[in-house]
């Protein structure tokens, strides 16, 4: 899983950074800054946009590493 | 060189380029193989991941999406596609009804492969007369047939039915009460393993049933 610590925009491809879900004004918070946002209640849209990304990142970086999933 | 000795050949050398994160190289990789091998459904796999890992990207990513639609018209009973393209609806698309279609396939072929398998591995430990193993898979082909049973059939929602467990998450009581699942832990979650925390976060959302 990608650290609380990771900035958005380090851990996000360029390519996904393409998709309608990444949000640029977002792309210099921290992973927890983000998932704190889109844990909050109302949910921060973009936030929960982009954690999603993350997450997609993270986890095909995982499973071309080698891990099983 | 066999077709298939060379095939293998190129998915170790794919797969050491991603395991270097050379995804670049890998996906040039990947687009030669799928010149020789059109059909096969896990390279068009593979290319939707690498093209969603492209730093610098040489390709649309929408074709990300056609690969993984091609990889399910040439493995409906396979999972891995089905799954991949859930996971890319939900969270690069954000279309969870979408995904949550493609998951329900990739779930439902995984369970039936898996109970298939645990069939004849319970039949391999039975001619074996290794009991204690034999009646592990046993166990869980019941598990599992008892989820397919609830699961499938215009009936589910007239059958009243809970089963109790041991995760490595805690134990559970699961149950069905008119086809509104119920879920509650005994003892308090010790999340550890692979997915704990994904695990732990789909907990959080259960609220107070736990």
């Amino acid at each position: 899983m990608a650290q609380e610590s990771d900035i958005a925009d380090d851990v996000i491809p360029g390519s996904l950074k393409r998709s309608k879900s990444y949000h640029s004004d977002y792309g210099r918070k921290t992973y927890k800054d983000i998932k704190d946002l889109a844990g909050a209640e109302p949910p921060d849209k973009k936030a929960r946009q982009m954690k999603k990304l993350i997450e997609q990142a993270e986890r095909l970086r995982k499973k071309a590493k080698g891990r099983r999933s | 060189m066999s077709a298939q000795r060379t095939l293998k050949q190129r998915l170790a050398a794919i797969s050491r380029l991603r395991a270097k994160e050379d995804y670049d190289k890998a996906l040039v990789e990947v687009e030669t193989a799928l010149e020789s091998w059109p059909g096969n459904a896990h390279l068009h796999v593979l290319k939707a991941a690498l093209i969603q890992l492209q730093e610098s990207p040489t390709t649309d990513l929408e074709e990300a999406k056609t690969a993984l639609q091609q990889a399910v018209e040439l493995g409906r009973e396979s999972p891995e596609a089905w799954i991949e393209l859930g996971y890319f609806l939900d969270n690069v698309k954000d279309s969870p009804r979408d995904a949550a279609d493609a998951f329900a396939e990739g779930v439902s072929a995984a369970r039936h492969h898996l109970i298939e398998g645990l069939i004849g591995q319970a039949k391999a430990f039975r001619q074996l007369d290794r009991q204690e193993e034999f009646k592990r898979c046993l166990l869980e082909i019941l598990l599992l047939t008892h989820f397919e049973t609830l699961l499938s059939g215009d009936k589910a929602d007239e059958l009243q039915t809970d089963v109790r467990f041991h995760s490595p998450f805690g134990h559970v009581h699961a149950a069905m009460f008119n086809g509104i699942p119920w879920i509650r832990f005994f003892t308090s979650p010790n999340f550890k393993g692979p997915y704990a925390e994904a695990v732990q976060e789909l907990l959080s959302e259960l609220g107070d049933e736990r």
